[in-house]
């Protein structure tokens, strides 16, 4: 059961009210967005229907999240680029990962954003939101992401899920695999390796 | 270097994904009046604004609606000038936009425009509960009392009685009302404004007929 109440001296069995919670669908985000009732300002998420707060990134954070980057960065051809942060596509939702390799150029995404079909990989960097990141795995299966790593920074090992169910009532990832330190992943995209990443050069220090 | 063997068997990953609440980005009042104003939530859409989230109201079904009207009837006969009758109007808190069924306003309705009324101005407000007793008697009650609304009324189809709640305590952790009379039909019940009892009228006249 998640922590009472969304203000503290306001009681509400949250369960009551997660029944009602009246969604704010996709369309609505972004008109809020558009109409400036959202701002850069508002860190949020679109996250089934609701709005999240997107939890502010500590020093740790930001260097796996650039780490990941500088050696995917290094080894991944001109048919693909990377994103930090930027919003992809699921019904229902519209989560910002922490990185993710996008099929194509960027301008091939100015009007639209990506979706599990265009995305070989999504990463969420776990060091605060390891909960709220394995939760998301139902959200990214939904939408189809292929391979969604979870990064966990206080363990120094990567969760790596492949063959994502999208079934609307249950969705989920049919596989899971967990990389220690010691291991090396190999990054394939659309069937072609690209390179191997040794997991312990992901975190800083040993 | 050397991959490590696969280690355990891969096995199906189903985490639920449930609505993290606690973490919800708090859509204030100003936000949810903006997106009222420009169409992003439209009347039948039938929201509230509860402590910054976005709450279904329940549908009202028929003895809700006869009753209602009933109620509007009812408080006209007796709320005297100075004073009007208005439903399914808005009120805010800090935090929260709802639209009670009924409730009775000092003044007249150009006093409330274009700022909605706030809750605590109300000198009586009534919610009719059929599915939504629960809700009614929970939620909106510790919403209310915590405002300091003076006088709220829970008209309960279910039960046939009219539960009126006085003596709120203000914020508080537990916000709640110190004092509850309950008035079943044959019986009248006093309408109280700020203090003063203007009238009353009998309870069953709130109600839907058997046959309605």
């Amino acid at each position: 059961m998640s922590s009472a109440g969304i203000s503290d001296s306001k009681a509400v069995p949250v369960d009551d009210v997660d029944r009602n919670v009246f969604p704010i669908s996709v369309a609505m985000y972004h008109e809020m967005i558009e109409s400036g009732i959202l701002t850069p300002d508002d860190r949020v998420e679109l996250l089934d229907g609701i709005l999240v707060t997107k939890m502010p990134q500590n020093d740790r954070h930001i260097f796996v999240s650039e780490q990941i980057r500088d050696l995917l960065t290094a080894m991944l051809s001109a048919g693909y680029h990377i994103n930090s942060q930027r919003p992809v596509q699921v019904p229902g939702s519209e989560p910002e990962p922490d990185l993710t390799i996008i099929r194509g150029v960027r301008s091939d995404y100015l009007s639209r954003k990506p979706t599990g079909a265009d995305t070989p990989l999504i990463v969420e960097v776990a060091d605060t939101s390891l909960a709220r990141d394995r939760a998301k795995c139902a959200l990214y299966a939904l939408g189809g992401y292929p391979c969604y790593w979870i990064v966990n920074v206080n363990a120094r090992q990567v969760e790596v899920y492949t063959q994502p169910d999208d079934d609307r009532a249950l969705p989920g990832y049919e596989a899971m695999r967990t990389y220690a330190a010691t291991d090396a992943i190999s990054i394939e995209c659309d069937g072609v390796a690209f390179g191997m990443i040794t997991i312990a050069d992901l975190f800083p220090g040993k | 270097m050397m991959t490590r063997l696969i280690q355990a068997p891969m096995v199906p990953v189903r985490t639920v994904w449930r609505r993290r609440l606690a973490d919800a980005y708090p859509i204030s009042v100003t936000m949810f009046t903006r997106m009222v104003d420009q169409g992003i939530l439209r009347p039948d859409d039938r929201v509230e604004l509860i402590h910054g989230l976005l709450v279904k109201k329940m549908s009202m079904n028929s003895p809700h609606r006869i009753a209602k009207r009933k109620l509007f009837f009812a408080l006209n006969q007796v709320v005297p000038p100075g004073y009007f009758v208005d439903e399914q109007a808005p009120v805010r808190t800090t935090d929260s936009v709802v639209e009670p069924d009924v409730m009775v306003l000092r003044g007249n309705p150009d006093d409330y425009f274009p700022e909605h009324a706030l809750a605590s101005q109300t000198s009586l407000l009534i919610e009719v509960a059929d599915t939504s007793l629960a809700d009614d008697r929970s939620k909106k009650k510790a919403l209310y009392a915590n405002e300091g609304v003076t006088n709220y009324w829970i008209v309960n189809l279910a039960d046939l009685q009219i539960e009126a709640y006085t003596d709120p305590t203000g914020p508080s952790d537990t916000p709640t009302y110190r004092s509850r009379i309950d008035y079943r039909p044959g019986t009248s019940i006093p309408v109280v404004l700020d203090g003063r009892e203007v009238g009353n009228f009998k309870v069953e006249d709130a109600f839907p007929k058997p046959n309605e």
